[in-house]
């Protein structure tokens, strides 16, 4: 009973609250800070680079998308540690798109985004520039209207705000396009941005690697002043002009396949002539020139990762060697297109791949098959490399798209399984080993190496040379 | 035997050094501001060969009591016991290589001016970012490249293909890139994103370049002073340099040093002009002529009009 009285007495005192509902909405901080963490800087502005080519895949002409080109669309980065602005001439935000869509988080069941198009989740632009700073100015000058949107400081310390101020402005140029400037920059943006970083340094080579395909197709970037330096897989193609010409040749392996509205292009193939050992010895201790070795992944023209050598690609597991320096000759590329962005193998960052995706299973299976057609290959011609290099010199070093024109006249055969697939396996030259021969391999000192070839060829020559011309000698004397 | 030719047969390598010496002098203002750090605190290294004119420059301007000198050479060694300017210099049997892989992350700054003369850019670049992580905050790193490019092959499609090979990186590269007068360019072009690369900026470590100089006094050679600390105060570093007309900091291209050689009357007839001349009137005045044409001799006069005050003069001298 005493418990019941003072139950009631105590609610006498409390103020009457309607208990109806609870706040689910996120804190802004959070919400901005989750997602922004798991990206980069350079991921973020990539992403902003690649609504500049959606732009420009929803603007181009119908001739031009038939013959897949991007000529006359370009798309300038200018970084300081003032201020950050992406301009480009790809046709403007159409102001429905930006009303209804492009400025809020996350995609929209009801919006479809145009065929062939790089966007996935419709989170780019705001995670880019939440990741750089707080303060910034979307200009659009589309053909039917020009508008400016501002995502004021405020927006971010207002937990109730989740609206932008958009006005109706005057377009900036001539050309349709979108110019995003973003002033307050955050102190780690700041200090990537600031003159002489390391990220001033290595930017530009990485929107080159990441856009390589895109550039071919004839859209420019800039970052600065200057166009970004390109990147691009090229494999040796022995005879590209007597295409069913007989006997060995030095040529990739090509797989394609249309599945459930994905087409792969796979090719795998030497990059380089197959290094000698003492030149892979050499690699190891340092080098400048790995990462042409490797796979490369495209989806839709974008280079998702690039010059892979883990297992992700196929190295390292079933019967594929882990990557070393005498497979730094090999490289190969995949690319994956669809109309439907979402299907294909490709993380939310766009830098990296999503393995999980049954038709990347299958295509790193392909991927192995290849690569083992070469690793195998420069086993059997250890020790006697240079026995190519001639061949390698005088090879074409055909790029993806050379390959996928000359594949069209290449003798495939079918692979069986799902969808259409087929295949291009080479015959390559093989080292016809004489049982006669065996290597001779030593260890001496260097200082001692370097007597022996000053007083043979009174210069130092590598240490191969050194010994092969010291067994000559005297093989030539124990014949006399 | 290999006998480099000495300083005095270098004239714009003497300029260079002589120009390192006033950079030191205006870090040693701008430490002391900054840290209360004096350069003549700094440990020395450098690759000295035979003449050890580094170390001696340095020790008279600022008096460093610890320096090191990296050298293979035994002969070379003996001779630097002669030369050496003080007791201090200590006199090692190091490679470049061994001094990076025995070095312990020290609290003494140091000045490293690793002076290569040979052109194994791979293994070079590569002890440079070994070093980086070693050095202690507000350590000088200067790097000396030589851009001999014959080594690369005998013609420039050859070259241009070697360095692609070597550097495929930050490649592909042309053959103008392999000319002997556009090499140094691309050598600090490799340098720079290699460098980004291996060391990228973090708060607690960041290297800038302060200044940068290619000259040729027979092969062309690039050197990178570089300043490595916390990415502050290297800012602050930067910041107050760059004033220095000399400087190119934040990685600004390298700045041609090409001085004309000059006797002793013609200097001091040249030096009486300056520093208000303009070259084209030296030229005329003096009509002088150190190119085939009159552009050529001025452009020529007008690197000497910008560096006179660097510009040393040897004369023979009988002791």
């Amino acid at each position: 009973m005493t418990t019941k009285k003072a139950i009631v007495k105590k609610s006498k005192h409390k103020p009457q609250e309607k208990i109806e509902s609870v706040l689910g909405k996120p804190f802004k901080g959070f919400f901005v800070n989750m997602l922004t963490r798991d990206i980069d800087l350079q991921d973020a502005i990539l992403d902003l680079l690649d609504n500049c080519v959606d732009g420009a895949i929803r603007t181009r002409t119908k001739e031009m998308a038939d013959r897949d080109s991007l000529k006359g669309f370009w798309a300038k980065i200018k970084l300081s540690d003032k201020k950050f602005v992406i301009e480009d001439n790809c046709g403007g935000i159409p102001w429905k798109l930006a009303k209804d869509y492009a400025f809020r988080m996350g995609p929209s069941e009801n919006v479809h985004s145009k065929p062939g198009t790089i966007g996935v989740v419709g989170i780019g632009m705001k995670r880019a520039i939440f990741k750089m700073g707080t303060e910034c100015y979307v200009h659009s000058n589309h053909e039917k209207d020009s508008f400016i949107v501002s995502i004021p400081p405020e927006w971010f310390e207002n937990d109730d705000l989740w609206e932008f101020k958009a006005e109706r402005e005057d377009p900036s140029g001539k050309e349709c396009g979108t110019i995003i400037e973003i002033t307050q920059l955050n102190n780690a943006t700041k200090i990537a941005f600031k003159d002489g970083s390391s990220f001033r340094a290595s930017f530009p080579a990485l929107v080159g690697e990441s856009y390589s395909y895109l550039i071919e197709k004839g859209f420019e970037v800039k970052v600065g002043k200057d166009d970004v330096p390109t990147k691009s897989v090229a494999l040796c193609f022995e005879s590209p002009h007597a295409l069913n010409a007989k006997g060995e040749q030095i040529r990739p392996y090509i797989y394609s396949a249309t599945m459930n509205g994905i087409d792969v292009f796979m090719a795998v193939g030497y990059r380089s002539r197959m290094l000698t050992q003492a030149e892979q010895e050499r690699e190891a201790e340092a080098t400048f020139s790995a990462r042409d070795a490797g796979w490369t992944v495209v989806c839709n023209d974008r280079v998702v990762l690039s010059n892979d050598r883990t297992t992700k690609t196929g190295w390292g597991f079933g019967r594929v060697p882990n990557f070393h320096n005498q497979f730094s000759c090999i490289a190969g590329i995949v690319e994956f297109s669809s109309k439907d962005t979402g299907s294909l193998p490709i993380t939310t960052t766009k830098r990296g791949i999503d393995t999980s995706k049954d038709i990347y299973t299958l295509a790193r299976q392909r991927m192995q098959d290849g690569l083992r057609h070469f690793t195998s290959n420069t086993n059997r011609w250890k020790g006697f490399e240079t026995e190519l290099k001639g061949r390698f010199g005088e090879g074409s070093f055909l790029s993806l798209q050379e390959l996928k024109d000359i594949s069209e006249h290449l003798k495939f055969t079918k692979v069986k399984g799902d969808g259409v697939q087929r295949q291009y396996v080479p015959d390559l030259p093989e080292k016809k080993v004489l049982k006669t021969t065996k290597r001779i391999c030593f260890t001496k000192k260097i200082k001692d190496i370097e007597k022996v070839s000053n007083h043979l060829f009174d210069e130092v020559r590598e240490p191969n040379d050194v010994g092969e011309a010291c067994f000559n000698r005297v093989l030539k004397e124990a014949k006399q | 035997m290999n006998f480099a030719p000495a300083y005095h047969l270098r004239t714009n390598k003497a300029v260079e050094r002589l120009l390192f010496l006033e950079l030191l002098h205006r870090l040693d203002r701008v430490f002391g501001e900054l840290h209360a750090t004096s350069i003549s605190d700094y440990t020395y290294v450098g690759l000295g060969g035979p003449y050890l004119e580094d170390f001696n420059l340095i020790h008279s301007t600022f008096g460093n009591r610890k320096m090191i000198s990296l050298e293979l050479q035994k002969d070379v060694l003996t001779r630097q016991a002669v030369n050496q300017p003080c007791s201090q210099v200590s006199l090692t049997n190091l490679s470049t290589r061994k001094y990076v892989d025995d070095l312990r992350l020290s609290r003494t700054p140091s000045i490293v001016w690793l002076d290569y003369s040979s052109q194994a850019w791979i293994e070079q670049l590569a002890e440079c970012f070994d070093l980086v992580p070693k050095l202690a905050p507000m350590s000088i790193l200067k790097v000396t490249l030589t851009g001999n490019t014959r080594t690369l092959g005998n013609n420039v499609t050859q070259r241009a293909q070697k360095l692609g090979e070597m550097f495929a990186d930050y490649g592909p590269f042309q053959t103008r890139d392999v000319k002997r007068e556009r090499i140094c360019g691309t050598l600090f072009s490799i340098f720079r994103r290699s460098l980004a690369e291996a060391a990228p900026d973090t708060q607690w470590r960041a290297v800038r370049s302060l200044v940068s100089y290619e000259y040729n006094d027979g092969t062309p050679v690039l050197t990178i002073t570089m300043v490595v600390g916390p990415i502050r105060t290297v800012e602050a570093v930067t910041e107050a340099i760059e004033r220095w007309p000399f400087s190119s900091v934040n990685w600004n291209e390298p700045r041609k040093i090409d001085v004309p050689p000059l006797s002793l009357r013609e200097k001091l007839a040249v030096d009486r002009l300056l520093p208000d001349a303009h070259p084209r009137t030296v030229i005329n005045r003096l009509n002088l002529r150190f190119a085939d044409t009159y552009e050529d001799s001025i452009a020529a006069m007008a690197n000497y009009v910008e560096l006179y005050r660097f510009v040393p003069h040897f004369v023979r001298m009988a002791i």
